[in-house]
């Protein structure tokens, strides 16, 4: 193109179209070039016609579905709700205490802190003091409406506590630190407690505790693996699983490193009573998950899906996987054996 | 063209963010409520793919209430959504480099009711031929484009939300429509040249 102005001509042509305040000034320098140099003008025209164009793309398809909008608006929930767990877990206090208003007890609760405390205890027949601590092992309730928070590190000011050691419990790893400013001296120790918590899986603390165990809660892989497996086997005879769960399950999918418990998150899936959410999840794993193995297993949820949810995605999902040259032999052959299993 | 994605209402925005930040899922499906739709639409043209593009959408709100505390509110609500959805597509796309993805048009569509099927079939056949001019062009230049053609973003905004300067956003759409003109003007297939 001959024309010195062309560069600055279709610049300016585009911050017209895109409604750009950059033209200002420069709007009459254009319209009266474009009407005195064709070359610009059919330039700028064709710039325009693809600008016009592009407007043939309405976005139709993409507006969110109502199966899309209840997904999300659930997904956005339960996420609220682990957060608030969380949360609350976090603040709240491990022991619950009560007001030791009497300034007697007070002054016993300073003597009676820590090691020396111990041996007070001891030495009064460790009869327990009211608003006192109790290191006892305590039987984990699971009935409803009490909260039993389990927290990994606690300070205890003796100032305001007592410390009720009547249990004669295993104090481990003890230390000490001098005193302070203050004249505060410090103790530390570990008390081992195990507890139990029984329930179903659908139940909030199981929910929860396995929630927390495979979200980085457990010491291990191992462990994190058999968490999910009790999450799998809990699920087996159809029992409701909680959307926490399905949540989390979902992530780990997306996110661990580590195949084996994607492969473990999985299998939990697809053992579940399929529902849009597990559905989803597995076909993004399908997808994207570059294990085969865990494909494997998506496909077998995504079988079971479309068998009890009757819906067409998930069939199309696996025919798509079937006919994809791409993918592993085995995970089409899979899907294709899949799909011949499957009666609507 | 569709409503902006910018909207007036900034204050609303931050009062939704400040309960989300209080771990309130009324603020994030007040947003959700706002802004799925341009961003599914956002996403589906830079996939190319309705199922990723759902799951892309999906997990700029979780990401929205687990980095709330990140937003320092000096940018619009919006921009920064389109921001982690602008990066979460970049993530679907490298990796999608290593796996296979579907096309658009790969998951059959039902007619909407109402509307005849041929004109419906005409509608599909013109956004999917706009769609696959969209693909020629790279992620960059496709990302600048969108936001500022169907989102109706300023060049500010989209420069911060893609964190580049404005000059760069200037040269990506400037080129994309380079590219998209010669496209359209050589004709993209027999069908589309019999309809024009």
């Amino acid at each position: 193109m001959d024309c010195r102005h062309a560069l600055k001509v279709r610049e300016l042509a585009l911050d017209r179209l895109a409604g750009s305040p950059a033209i200002g000034t420069d709007e009459p320098f254009l319209v009266s070039h474009l009407a005195s140099c064709a070359p610009c003008r059919a330039e700028v025209e064709g710039m325009s016609a693809a600008w016009t164009r592009l407007g043939e793309d309405d976005g139709a398809d993409l507006s969110p579905s109502p199966a899309f909008v209840a997904r999300t608006t659930a997904a956005i929930a339960a996420n609220a709700a682990i957060a608030a767990g969380t949360q609350r877990a976090s603040n709240v206090r491990p022991f619950r205490l009560r007001g030791t208003e009497s300034p007697l007890l007070k002054v016993a609760a300073v003597l009676m802190a820590g090691v020396a405390g111990f041996f007070v205890a001891r030495a009064t027949g460790g009869g327990a003091l009211r608003g006192s601590i109790a290191f006892q092992p305590t039987p984990v309730p699971f009935h409803g409406g009490e909260n039993v928070a389990l927290v990994s590190n606690r300070t205890v000011d003796a100032s305001r506590a007592a410390l009720d050691l009547s249990g004669k419990p295993r104090l481990a790893n003890v230390a000490y630190a001098p005193a302070d400013a203050a004249g505060r001296v410090a103790v530390s120790f570990d008390v081992t407690t195990r507890y139990t918590v029984v329930g179903k899986p659908e139940d909030q603390a199981v929910a929860n505790l396995l929630v927390s165990l495979v979200s980085g809660g457990a010491g291990s892989e191992g462990a994190k693996g058999k968490a999910l497996d009790l999450m799998s086997e809990g699920t087996r005879g159809g029992a409701t699983v909680s959307p926490e769960i399905v949540m989390l399950l979902r992530r780990t999918l997306e996110t661990d490193k580590n195949p084996g418990v994607r492969k473990k998150a999985a299998e939990a899936l697809a053992q579940m009573p399929p529902t849009p959410e597990t559905r989803d999840a597995l076909a993004a794993a399908l997808r994207n998950d570059v294990n085969p193995a865990v494909r494997i297993l998506a496909v077998e949820g995504l079988a079971r899906a479309a068998a009890v949810l009757k819906d067409a995605s998930s069939i199309e999902t696996l025919r798509q996987r079937a006919a994809d040259d791409r993918e592993n032999g085995y995970v089409r052959s899979q899907a294709a054996l899949a799909l011949s299993k499957i009666e609507i | 063209m569709e409503a902006p994605a910018m909207n007036p209402d900034h204050e609303a925005d931050l009062e939704s963010m400040e309960q989300v930040r209080r771990g309130e899922a009324a603020g994030a499906t007040r947003l959700f409520e706002r802004y799925s739709g341009p961003l599914l639409r956002f996403t589906g043209r830079l996939l190319g793919n309705v199922a990723e593009a759902e799951e892309v959408t999906q997990d700029v709100f979780l990401k929205l209430m687990s980095r709330a505390g990140q937003y320092d509110g000096r940018a619009p609500v919006g921009s920064w959504l389109f921001a982690i959805a602008t990066n979460a597509c970049r993530d679907r796309q490298r990796r999608s480099m290593r796996r296979p993805s579907f096309a658009l048009d790969a998951v059959a569509e039902v007619a909407e009711p109402g509307v005849p099927v041929d004109e419906e079939l005409v509608d599909r056949q013109r956004r999917d031929a706009v769609r696959r001019a969209l693909a020629h062009l790279s992620e960059e230049q496709r990302e600048a484009l969108i936001l500022a053609r169907y989102h109706g973003m300023p060049y500010a905004d989209i420069a911060r939300t893609l964190n580049i300067s404005e000059g760069a956003v200037k040269t990506r759409i400037f080129r994309a429509m380079e590219t998209l003109k010669a496209h359209f003007s050589g004709g993209d297939s027999p069908w589309i040249a019999a309809t024009h």
